[in-house]
């Protein structure tokens, strides 16, 4: 019997639901593996040796040394987690055939591509909340209870959470397509390259003319462009951001996801399973 | 008579191979399920059978030819919301308890959340896995694998059943708890297609049966016409015996 006053309306319709319940059991699978725990380790292993090099700094700030290797900490430990855990999220399925049964029921292979994104990226959220969470303490700690805190180093580690995301829809994206080891291969390509774009453009004006430079020019304006994500020389130096910068860095951080996973959508569409 | 599931000139090729060679999986299958009935669709292993199911599930297009259920094409969201499948060896998410999975099952059906809790106490009770639904995945024996299984298909309450292989790997006990429990699904309207290669479950739960070998359909009809004839074990043997030198030279080559 209905309880009164009781609504039973669902919040979300059916198509919403559908991804927010692969999202959720992604969540649960993800958080029971191992790879995850050895990564936070990593992170922290990190932020120790922020601690350490800022005890040893000679030429810079200590203050700003922890800032730097907290930084690097936030922005590894989250890209890492994206590549390594988002490259066998589809795979994973696909090899122990989870995917037939989930595929039999009525949702569209994008739903459950998005589902499995949206489930590595509220895992992404939460270390995100954590890593930064350490990283103000270990601030606040360093320069006695006394630091603060500056839009800068806002919106730098709001950036690193949006790289990380960026990481795991390009690594679901490759791993439609090749095995895990590829995917993960080609996304730590994708980041290296991508956060060394304005040297490959340097590298391009400078062999103008040459097949070199047209190559290099080319793939300068084709691949994701990841300096705008890391504003560690920003934020070590104090220096301030222009609005438009940060608008189009969020616009361009979001409608690249939005792209690898329409595409990865697409590709997992056409694939044999 | 109405037809659940239609099978219309289905042809399935792979490539396979780094030089992707083609391979012919499926040739022409044609053939229908009645309304109501209980389909045995037998083969060796490696004649298509689980072929076959992938394409009724819409797990992918065939190459030729069009699979429909319940005059849907099968690959539509509409028809695979009208099956419930049970494939071969049931691979599930094994963090999740028994509740847990049937909760994430329903929710891909869309089921509405406030008849999700009763509808999977009642699927519980028809399998007899309500006392291990709070039991997580990796602690279940391959028969409550099986079951739970069948308890993910039935949910969403389908007209149709595809069970691939329900039987397999069970112990004599698990067998003949499957058959009654597929005696008591089919009793209840639904209309089961079931694989299989072990022709006393065929003969104890179906009235249709099927046969393939080497992709090929061999005969469609009702089980009664092959018992009448009484050649139903010498033509599966024949089929097999034939179906394991077809594989090897396939194998082979």
């Amino acid at each position: 019997m209905e309880k009164p006053g009781m609504d039973h309306k669902p919040r979300f319709p059916a198509a919403i639901r559908v991804v927010f319940a692969v999202a959720r059991v992604t969540f649960k699978e993800i958080v029971r593996d191992r790879l995850l725990y050895n990564i936070l380790v990593f992170s922290v292993l990190l932020f120790s040796v922020g601690v350490l090099a800022s005890r040893a700094a000679v030429v810079m700030s200590a203050e700003r040394v922890i800032l730097d290797f907290g930084l690097t900490a936030l922005r590894l430990s989250g890209s890492m987690i994206g590549i390594f855990v988002g490259s066998a999220l589809l795979i994973r399925e696909v090899d122990r055939r989870t995917i037939h049964v989930a595929l039999s029921h009525p949702i569209t292979r994008a739903q459950f591509v998005f589902g499995k994104y949206l489930g590595l990226a509220t895992v992404l959220l939460l270390n995100w909340i954590l890593s930064t969470g350490a990283y103000i303490l270990l601030l606040i700690g360093f320069n006695d209870w006394n630091f603060s805190f500056t839009a800068t180093f806002g919106w730098a580690v709001f950036f690193a959470g949006l790289e990380g995301l960026f990481m795991a829809s390009a690594a679901v994206f490759f791993s439609t397509f090749t095995t895990t080891s590829l995917s993960v291969i080609f996304c730590i390509g994708l980041y290296l390259i991508g956060n060394n774009i304005s040297a490959m453009r340097t590298l391009a004006v400078k062999s103008a003319g040459s097949f070199q430079g047209v190559i290099l020019d080319a793939l300068s304006r084709a691949l994701p462009n990841l300096e705008h994500f890391n504003l560690g020389t920003k934020l070590t130096y104090s220096l301030t951001i222009p609005g438009a910068f940060l608008t189009y860095g969020v616009l361009y951080g979001v409608a690249l996801i939005l792209l690898f996973l329409w595409a990865a959508g697409l590709l997992l569409g056409l694939k044999e399973i | 008579m109405e037809k659940a599931l239609e099978i219309q000139k289905v042809s399935q090729m792979f490539r396979t191979g780094f030089w992707m060679k083609p391979v012919l999986i499926l040739k022409e299958v044609e053939f229908s399920v009645p309304t109501g009935s209980v389909f045995g669709f037998l083969g060796a292993n490696g004649a298509g059978k689980t072929t076959l199911i992938h394409l009724i599930m819409g797990l992918r297009k065939p190459t030729s030819g069009q699979v429909r259920v319940f005059g849907l094409d099968a690959v539509s969201r509409e028809a695979r919301s009208q099956v419930g499948y049970l494939p071969e060896r049931p691979y599930f998410q094994e963090h999740l308890t028994g509740e847990g999975l049937l909760k994430y099952y329903g929710a891909l059906s869309a089921m509405d959340l406030s008849e999700l809790g009763d509808r999977i106490a009642q699927v519980l009770r028809e399998v007899g896995m309500e006392r291990a639904r709070k039991t997580e995945l990796r602690r279940y024996s391959k028969g409550m694998l099986q079951r739970i299984g069948i308890a993910q298909a039935l949910l969403h309450s389908p007209p149709l059943l595809v069970l691939d292989e329900p039987m397999s790997g069970l112990d004599p006990l698990g067998r003949k708890e499957m058959r009654d429990l597929i005696h008591q699904l089919a009793a209840s309207g639904r209309t089961i297609f079931m694989t299989s290669h072990v022709i006393p479950d065929v003969e104890a739960i179906c009235d249709q049966v099927a046969l393939i070998q080497g992709g090929r359909l061999i005969e469609s009809g009702p089980l009664s016409q092959f018992k009448a004839r009484g050649d139903l074990q010498d033509t599966l043997e024949s089929l097999f015996q034939g179906e394991d030198r077809d594989g090897e030279a396939r194998h082979g080559s």
